[in-house]
């Protein structure tokens, strides 16, 4: 496998091009050329600092070392789906950490110790990027579906209610607002899935054939790659909510109010009074 | 059946209901009579336990109820709310909703029983078939509280079951649950004609 380098100088030339898109947002007075300027500045700095520390790491290619860095996007990943969920930080982390820490095992042991076979499992140039692709889907997904799980669930809380009242179990009456969040992080997962190589090579597959890798063996590497995304957000989100469920319910199956983060719980606590005013109207 | 006692709900801090008793036997058909906002939803909710009262006890089958009692509560009672505002397509989804849990799965009922329940409630079983879009307020209420006799539970909780009814249909309604004897029954409800066929009118405003 031969790759065809870039040279520095070439690759400023590449940099030249720029000039197209910062004249025209210039000419039309987007005020946006500072931003385009800063933005490939932190691109670049960015991205040569994770080459950077990618080359010292495959180059120890040490297992608690790359252990420790799929660790270390796990934290970050948890931290990144409660903050952008706006849940609480405290309930909420063992049930996010663990959903991805389960997911990437099972993943990882699967598609590299299974599927791919690599001679050494804990081989940076797999387990990193395989890993960190699951992660980062995974935590997307999670978002998704966490936003709206638990919107709905206040939003409908009525709906929960007369499950309840009629004689669903806890489980039985969360049932609709996992299929709905199911429903909207997969749907857009899917019609990807369904038109990927048709509209666009996907990301993978152009990394690898760029790279000097045939298109046959691209390809399998694509596949396998949806399919442990696939299979990885599908774990980690009904894991999330299932462990979370333990959680923010009372001894009476009734949603805790604190389940959502601080600064938005005010909110949340303002439409329980507003509803509330609403039923004691009757 | 129901025995309340001392009953005070509260929502942050300012009382609501205070110091509500009423018993309710087994067959009795009782309602809470109370103008717009004054709590009789709550008391319901509470009985249901999703709003805590902050005194007093609830004992429901001779269950006080608690958190280790509240399954058992909820296993035996019917609830219709007072609006279904719903995410459901069809008629038969909301009709026949409550039967998906495995609670109800027994009582499923057949084809024949819930043609004679829709006819006894003045509708056309073919309403089954159509979009709950294309229902009025009083034939949506109608198919809950027909979906809620259906479940064949010992006590039914009713928030507000004629608000959406003109005066024939309010009739049957009446007619269908205050003649049931087996039934236990509890209702919010602000209707006169309503109040005048319960066994026991509690008005809630005397407990402010």
């Amino acid at each position: 496998m031969e790759t065809h380098d870039i040279s520095w100088m070439n690759l400023f030339l590449g940099y030249l091009m720029l000039i197209i898109p910062v004249s025209i947002l210039y000419w039309f007075q987007t005020g946006l050329v500072k931003q385009v300027i800063i933005s490939v500045l932190r691109m670049t700095v960015q991205l040569f600092f994770v080459g950077l520390y990618l080359e010292l790491i495959f180059n120890l290619n040490n297992m608690w070392i790359n252990m420790a860095w799929v660790v270390i996007m796990i934290f970050i990943a948890t931290f990144v789906t409660i903050q952008r969920s706006e849940l609480n930080r405290k309930t909420f982390f063992i049930p996010v950490i663990l959903s991805l820490l389960i997911s990437i095992v099972i993943i990882d042991a699967y598609f590299i110790g299974l599927v791919v076979r690599t001679e050494y499992f804990f081989d940076a140039r797999f387990f990193i990027p395989i890993s960190g692709m699951v992660i980062g889907n995974c935590m997307e997904r999670n978002i998704i579906a966490l936003n709206t799980y638990y919107r709905s669930i206040t939003r409908e809380s009525l709906m929960y209610k007369y499950y309840l009242a009629n004689g669903a179990t806890r489980q039985e009456a969360l049932q609709p607002y996992i299929k709905e969040a199911l429903k909207a992080s997969f749907n857009p997962l899917l019609a990807n899935m369904a038109v990927i190589g048709l509209i666009a090579l996907p990301g993978v597959m152009t990394g690898q054939i760029l790279g000097g890798s045939s298109p046959n063996v691209a390809i399998k590497y694509q596949i396998m790659l949806l399919m442990s995304i696939f299979i990885g957000t599908m774990i980690t989100i009904i894991f999330t909510i299932l462990l979370g469920n333990r959680y923010i319910f009372d001894n009476m199956d009734n949603l805790k109010p604190d389940f959502k983060r601080v600064e938005k719980r005010k909110k949340y606590d303002n439409n329980v009074k507003r509803t509330q005013i609403k039923a004691t109207k009757k | 059946m129901i025995e309340v006692k001392d009953l005070e709900i509260s929502y942050s801090g300012k009382s609501i209901i205070n110091g509500l008793t009423f018993h309710v036997p087994e067959g009795y058909k009782a309602t809470l009579k109370g103008r717009s906002g004054s709590g009789k939803s709550s008391v319901l909710m509470s009985l249901l336990g999703f709003v805590k009262p902050a005194n007093g006890i609830i004992k429901i089958n001779g269950y006080i109820l608690n958190d280790s009692t509240i399954r058992k509560i909820r296993s035996i009672t019917a609830w219709v709310p007072q609006e279904l505002g719903f995410n459901l397509e069809y008629t038969h989804e909301l009709l026949l909703l409550p039967f998906s849990f495995r609670l109800n799965k027994s009582s499923y009922p057949t084809q024949v029983e819930i043609n004679n329940a829709l006819t006894d409630f003045g509708l056309n079983p073919d309403i089954l078939e159509k979009s709950l879009k294309e229902l009025s307020g009083g034939e949506k209420q109608r198919i809950s509280l027909c979906s809620a006799l259906l479940q064949k539970k010992p006590l039914l909780f009713l928030d507000e079951p004629t608000s959406a009814l003109d005066a024939k249909t309010k009739s049957i309604v009446t007619e269908i649950f205050l003649q049931n004897k087996n039934l236990t029954l509890l209702s919010a409800s602000h209707d006169d004609m309503w109040a005048k066929y319960n066994d026991l009118v509690i008005d809630i405003t005397k407990y402010h």
